[in-house]
């Protein structure tokens, strides 16, 4: 591997090779003073992130897995010599360590300590250790902008497979997931990404609440669908309440356009495709799905 | 004979698939969809290819490989379009595409660039292609004499391997993404005496990790947060008129064309290391060799040949050790095996003789893959490349959407989804870190090979490990993989620089030579 880009001589070259790729990025976004970058594959990460996060930053954070690590490698071994027989009978065959299903459990538990050893050794020669000794009675500061973006992102997911899925309508929550995704990053700006996190996030808390006290379940008793109702106002509501706080805006109006269009077109082709071609049985069949079978088999 | 019959598979596979017209759709669609996957920064062939093994599982298997096939040459192929456009890959594996391939379009010669990366593309393949029909029944053949000792040093040999060379900030880390991959492979019930591990009472995790969330999820959630935390934005595309093939400027450089495409065929088959770093390795080693090597970064049509040849040619070779040993040879090639572990084919030694047409057929398949990437690449570009258009916060909440249902259509269980999650967040998170994905997905998916070739192994040997130490190809994989452990000690790094210091003492002619 011997290519330098001409521009830069550095000792990895893969690593030079890739910051000339940055530094040719098209002047529009260097304008916009913010590092932009694809990182399509982990090939990128390292030169991301040296220039994101400096080394004692990474080998701070390395300090931590590698305690981690260690942590759970001991974890492994125990619980394989506990729960695991290692030359107990077990289903009327005699066992010897060899045979036993601990065995692999314990190389790689102790492969996992020896890792985590030398991970924590070079977190503390290249000073991640004291790094980290320094920041523990010290809040950080990170960029706020970068953290609401992924914890935006971490809502919209966790929300979608752990809330909606398993209890309602499989389409209404395909379809609010990509509504409400769509519309934190696509119109882009920080002040509106905040408001729709924080509005999202109340409907979320609010249906968890329910299902959690199993309020759902006495109201789709006494009226059929009725959380699907509940979800698909929550939708309607979420769409009015992005138009209010856009008006005025041509460009915003039109990316909010394209966002709800967006998030019903997709919808419509893969989930009937899923259900009718692929006879996938979907997770949670409601209201919805309901209409469309009886849409299909009136087709037919 | 058996060469004969080989050829016949292979016409007769050819034939039997052009001739049927499901499957020339099937071919043509999921190459388009692949040039647009891979053309879509942010979106890979691992993905792709991941995500339509789950909408392929009705199909049959020939059907199945064709579109998968077709879906990986496309998108591999595809990357080169974000990279000569608007200087972002479109996938890793063309990164080292925008090195020249940025600049031409810049010149203008946008379109030119285009048609290269396109022939040498449909060259590559077709080189992995050949390899793939000449080394796979051989090495089949020769991998029935393995045992379990040699079994289970391969599949720990294919962890190491993955995780040193993909390891880009400290090599033990790509060990480390490695063993916990090993880890997630134990979970659930071992395969020889069906006693539960890491179950913690959950009967959703007696039949362990279902292979297809996990390699969704530790390829796609990681890859949706960065592309939308990072806010990439595509910057306009550049204009071009036409592609044309292009022969001239490639007949005039065929050497580097068989350079690159060997380098791609060798780095395709190492184990779980794909068509980036031979993109990359081979760039590197045609600037090396060039003789202008100043031009290299400037728009030399030797960088965009060598950097796409070798990552299509990648392709082949990590199809030899995937059908032949059961270890794929890169990402994408990971995803083939869960897809091919569907539909009941068992790729490993045996499979010349459960499957003896199978390796010819993919042969045939890849061959036509290739052939329908080259008429798309050659008709559409110019359509293609009109998808650079759609930002990224657009289509990278449906990717999520196709992720999920792609998880949870195979097994219909929604458990999968509560894997998936985690498994993508911790991705993330160790990607973020420095740590790379590929060793711990070859970790899930070589663990149980692993485990019981090991138990089988000691069992055989009541309990001695002399046999490793006598069995000749045994004995080269464990010397291998004990070099490589003790290479990273720096007491040995120490001791080889101070062994290397002393020799440049005694021969100092020979070294200002060399460098």
């Amino acid at each position: 591997m011997g290519a330098g880009g001409g521009k830069s001589e550095s000792r990895n070259t893969e690593d030079s090779q890739t910051v000339i790729i940055l530094s040719r990025l098209p002047a529009k976004i260097g304008e916009v003073g913010k590092i932009r970058v694809v990182r399509s594959h982990s090939f990128y990460s390292y030169s991301y992130l040296r220039k994101v996060m400096d080394k004692v930053q990474l080998r701070k954070k390395d300090f931590i897995t590698s305690i981690i690590l260690i942590a759970f490698g001991i974890f492994m071994i125990l619980y394989t010599l506990t729960e695991i027989p290692m030359k107990d009978s077990w289903g009327g065959v005699m066992n010897v360590w060899f045979v036993s299903p601990g065995l692999f459990p314990v190389c790689i538990g102790g492969l996992l300590i020896i890792m985590g050893l030398v991970l924590c050794q070079r977190a503390i020669k290249d000073g991640g250790a004291k790094k980290f000794l320094q920041d523990l009675f010290r809040r950080e500061k990170g960029s706020s902008g970068k953290t609401l973006r992924f914890l935006g992102i971490l809502l919209v997911i966790v929300a979608y497979v752990y809330l909606y899925i398993p209890r309602i309508d499989y389409f209404l929550s395909t379809m609010l997931t990509l509504l409400v995704f769509i519309s934190f990053f696509y119109l882009n700006r920080p002040d509106l990404l905040k408001k729709f996190f924080t509005f999202y996030l109340a409907g979320c808390l609010l249906f968890l609440a329910f299902f959690l006290f199993g309020i759902d379940q006495q109201l789709n008793e006494k009226f059929l669908y009725f959380m699907d109702i509940l979800v698909f106002l929550f939708f309607l509501g979420y769409m009015a309440y992005s138009r209010l706080l856009i008006r005025g805006d041509g460009i915003l109006k039109k990316r909010w356009r394209l966002a709800i269009l967006m998030s019903i077109v997709p919808s419509l082709i893969l989930i009937p495709s899923f259900k009718f071609f692929l006879l996938v049985p979907l997770p949670v069949e409601g209201g919805f799905i309901e209409l469309m079978n009886i849409v299909r088999y009136s087709l037919r | 004979m058996f060469i004969l019959q080989q050829i016949w598979d292979f016409y007769a596979t050819v034939f039997s698939t052009a001739f049927n017209i499901e499957n020339i759709l099937l071919l043509f669609g999921s190459v388009i969809l692949g040039i647009t996957f891979g053309a879509l920064p942010g979106l890979t062939a691992t993905l792709g290819v991941g995500l339509l093994t789950t909408l392929t599982y009705g199909f049959s298997t020939n059907a199945a490989m064709v579109t998968l096939l077709g879906m990986y040459v496309g998108a591999v192929y595809g990357g080169s379009y974000g990279s000569i456009c608007v200087n972002i890959p479109g996938t890793a594996a063309a990164a080292a595409t925008a090195m020249d391939g940025y600049p031409l379009a810049c010149k203008g010669e946008a379109g030119r660039a285009l048609g290269l990366t396109t022939t040498a593309s449909f060259i590559g393949t077709m080189v992995g292609m050949f390899f793939l029909a000449l080394f796979a029944p051989l090495i089949a053949k020769l991998a029935l004499q393995f045992t379990s000792f040699e079994f289970f040093l391969l599949a720990f040999f294919g962890i190491m391997i993955s995780g040193g060379l993909t390891g880009q900030d400290l090599v033990y880390k790509g060990w480390i993404a490695g063993l916990i991959g090993l880890f997630l492979s134990t979970v659930g019930r071992d395969n020889l005496q069906f006693f539960p591990r890491f179950t913690f009472g959950l009967p959703e995790l007696d039949g362990g990790l279902e292979v297809v969330p996990v390699l969704i999820g530790a390829f796609g959630i990681p890859q949706i947060i960065q592309v939308i935390r990072d806010q990439l934005s595509v910057g306009e595309a550049k204009k071009f008129q036409r592609v044309l093939p292009e022969f001239g400027i490639i007949a005039r450089r065929i050497k580097t064309i068989i350079r690159s495409a060997l380098i791609g065929v060798g780095i395709g088959s190492v184990p779980g290391i794909g068509e980036d770093i031979a993109a990359w390795v081979s760039y590197g080693t045609a600037k090396k060799a060039s003789k202008n090597p100043e031009t290299f970064g400037k728009g030399a049509y030797e960088g965009i040949i060598a950097s796409e040849t070798a990552n299509n040619a990648c392709i082949g070779g990590a199809i030899i050790p995937l059908l032949t040993l059961g270890i794929p040879g890169s990402p994408p090639a990971v995803m083939l095996l869960g897809a091919l572990m569907i539909h009941n084919v068992t790729p490993g030694p045996m499979i010349s003789i459960e499957n003896p047409h199978f390796i010819m057929e993919m042969t045939a398949i890849l061959c036509l893959a290739s052939v329908a990437v080259f008429i798309c690449g050659l008709l559409l570009a110019k359509q293609v490349v009109k998808v650079l258009r759609i930002p990224p916060p657009v289509f990278m909440p449906i990717v999520l959407v196709l992720c999920v249902i792609g998880s949870y259509a195979l097994g219909t269980k929604v458990f999968n989804l509560y894997l998936m999650v985690p498994i993508g967040i911790l991705a993330y998170f160790m990607q973020s870190m420095g740590y790379p994905i590929a060793p711990l997905v070859i970790g899930v998916i070589l663990g149980p090979m692993a485990d019981e070739n090991l138990r089988r192994a000691l069992m055989v040997s009541q309990g001695s490990f002399v046999p490793f130490f006598t069995r000749p190809v045994a004995l080269i994989l464990l010397t291998i993989i004990v070099w490589m452990f003790v290479s990273q000690i720096p007491f040995f790094k120490r001791f080889t620089a101070w062994l290397k210091g002393q020799i440049s003492k005694t021969k100092p002619s020979e070294r200002t030579s060399a460098s």
